[in-house]
């Protein structure tokens, strides 16, 4: 039981590093706390809708499509909202506060659109693979892990993505660059990096993650509008606890979540499951506020 | 005693006269809406429900500006100890049946006990990471009164929550009482913050908010400040959770989410904050823009949404072109 609970959060935990991963992207690199976020997760799951059963496109094409649609959204909210107020040097609470305001746009025109039902992208049982248990013991009724085929579509791709975007921002010129954009943006901008572009960039890629995390749960289980605070909360909480001076700390907090949520379920009942995440917030607040990965910072 | 002395001589003081706004804006609405609607002068109780409602947010926006507006922090917490003050009424009156006074003072007691509990750990935190706390709190309280069905009955909510019993001599019952009720914690509420915003302690928790730095340099505790700010703030939604729950008479905890939470900091971002009529004009739009759409025949389905499009809309554009809000001195810089 334990074994596949576990697992379970492992997987979980895959897709919520996938988003806190882009969370942190944007935080760290714009210093913008991006609550709308969340609507970008949500809109993501709608194209997807919008897509394959409105407008009747495959699976794959439709989740490509809204994939780019969804990263649309996040550079419109940046050319439009944010940027404008990068540029008068309003400050974080302001942009905070634009970002609650996107957000309630979002969600609510999403849900005069659609609904406030939950709507399903793919009916019926989904088809699921047994594994062999080798921790359980003879006696145990549970010999076998048992996954469903989108929750392995689920661990894989997010692996993936989270190696490919890791790699990416540690070794290419262009992560050089967003790692020094995170340090100081007012520096990169005196050596002729432009760096309009490169916050374009990073909310296209941060939008992005949001999107395939948010379209792998969307096909397992639905979505409803509401369906993206959570997980935004569990990504912020996932980049505090991790560590906000790597992005590894989101990765590393981001499977944290997933297995404490995982744990919760076991122990007690899955109806407290939210409530984890955020005493271990408080708990991290008050015991280490710098995260799990921290780094020494010489005082300025 | 001198100072006393002094004070008489300035008999009425005109910020006083905010009070009456939403009276006279409830009543302009009402003659409005009467004079251009095919079926004439309706009800006086659904515009008097309107104002106790109004102030009601009044109430929650007065304690949200306490800590938003003159103290400078952010917090998306506000529904949290709305709704745990509704729930203590409900202990207070329906389990422990004391009189609505003293329920009144176990939920403005405990609502500070509780504010401690998060802004303790959280006060001495970076910008971000104290909100982030302060919506966990939120989240965690909302989960409780939703999943903790044995004592708060959860989604089913609490229907008869009884009437406000005065003293006994003072049954409040119809709805011009509360309209009467609301007034009375109102002022009371009013009085308080008119007394901060010309007091040295009202300047000190300002100067908290445009520099932290420069507080403490002249010998204040500023997280002990904070901290007891929010308990206040706490303390004073509780007034508006004691309105709520006897007047509505049911509660539930969808009341209380994230949402209301949102919404409730959307009267000091819309109306402004950090002075004293900003939540006037921010509670009175937020809670006549809806009768407003309804007076234009929008559906209701649509009308919900709508209404918090404008909110988003207008809240966006504010924070790019006048961040104070309508009416406000503090642009969240």
């Amino acid at each position: 039981m334990l074994i596949q609970l576990l697992v379970n959060g492992l997987i979980a935990g895959s897709v919520y590093a996938l988003v806190a991963l882009g969370f942190s992207l944007i935080y760290r690199s714009t210093k913008i706390f991006h609550i709308a976020h969340a609507c970008v997760y949500t809109s993501a799951a709608y194209f997807l809708y919008l897509f394959h059963i409105q407008f009747h496109v495959g699976l794959v094409v439709s989740i490509v499509l809204s994939l780019i649609c969804t990263g649309i959204l996040g550079i419109l909210m940046e050319i439009t909202v944010y940027h404008p107020l990068f540029k008068e040097e309003a400050s974080s609470s302001v942009m905070l506060i634009s970002s609650i305001g996107i957000m309630t746009i979002v969600v609510n025109t999403i849900a005069m659109l659609w609904g406030n039902e939950t709507k399903i992208i793919v009916s019926g049982i989904s088809e699921v693979k047994k594994f062999n248990n080798p921790f359980a013991g003879a006696e145990s009724p549970f010999q076998e892990i048992i996954l469903t085929v989108p929750q392995l579509y689920q661990f894989g791709i997010s692996i993936l993505t989270i190696l490919l975007v890791l790699v990416v921002l540690k070794y290419s010129k262009f992560g050089k660059k967003v790692n020094a954009i995170c340090d100081n943006d007012r520096l990169v901008e005196i050596f002729g990096i432009s760096l309009t572009r490169y916050r374009i960039m990073i909310f296209f890629i941060g939008s992005l993650m949001a999107g395939l995390g948010s379209v792998l749960f969307a096909v397992d289980v639905g979505m409803d509008p509401y369906v993206g605070m959570p997980i935004l909360l569990i990504a912020a909480v996932a980049v505090i606890v991790g560590g906000v001076g790597y992005f590894f700390g989101a990765v590393l907090g981001g499977f944290l979540m997933g297995f404490a949520k995982a744990l919760v379920v076991w122990k007690m009942s899955a109806k407290w499951e939210n409530m984890i995440v955020f005493i271990l917030l408080i708990l991290f607040l008050l015991l280490r506020p710098e995260g799990i990965l921290s780094r020494k910072k010489r005082k300025a | 005693m001198s100072q006393l002395l002094l004070n008489t001589k300035k008999i009425y003081n005109w910020k006083y006269s905010l009070l009456f706004l939403p009276l006279l804006v409830t009543f302009l609405f009402y003659l409005f809406t009467s004079l251009f609607s095919a079926s004439g002068f309706g009800s006086i109780n659904y515009p008097l429900h309107m104002l106790v409602m109004i102030n009601i947010y009044i109430i929650l926006g007065f304690s949200i500006n306490l800590v938003t507006g003159y103290t400078g922090l952010l917090s998306l917490g506000h529904g949290a100890f709305y709704g745990i003050s509704a729930y203590i009424m409900v202990l207070g009156l329906m389990v422990l049946k004391v009189p609505f006074f003293l329920a009144l003072i176990l939920a403005i007691v405990f609502n500070m006990a509780i504010s401690l509990l998060v802004s303790l750990p959280s006060i001495r935190l970076k910008h971000d990471y104290f909100i982030l706390a302060v919506i966990a709190f939120q989240m965690v309280i909302f989960t409780i009164l939703y999943n903790w069905t044995s004592v708060t009955r959860g989604p089913y909510g609490i229907p008869g929550i009884p009437r406000p019993d005065i003293f006994g001599l003072w049954h409040v019952d119809e709805t011009w009482e509360y309209v009467v009720l609301s007034y009375i914690l109102l002022i009371i509420v009013f009085v308080y913050f008119a007394k901060v915003d010309s007091s040295s302690f009202g300047r000190v928790i300002k100067g908290i908010r445009d520099d932290e730095l420069v507080v403490s340099s002249m010998g204040r505790n500023v997280n002990l400040m904070k901290a007891y700010v929010f308990a206040v703030s706490a303390g004073i939604a509780a007034f508006a959770g004691a309105l709520f729950a006897t007047s509505a008479t049911y509660i539930d905890p969808t009341s209380f989410g994230l949402d209301e939470s949102i919404f409730i900091i959307m009267i000091i971002f819309i109306g402004g904050s950090g002075n004293l009529k900003g939540v006037f004009w921010g509670a009175l739009f937020v809670e006549l823009l809806p009768e407003i759409l309804r007076f234009l025949q929008m559906p209701d389905a649509v009308a919900a949404n709508l209404r918090q499009i404008i909110f988003g809309l207008i809240i966006i554009i504010l924070m790019r072109f006048k961040p104070t809000g309508f009416a406000g001195d503090y642009d969240y810089d």
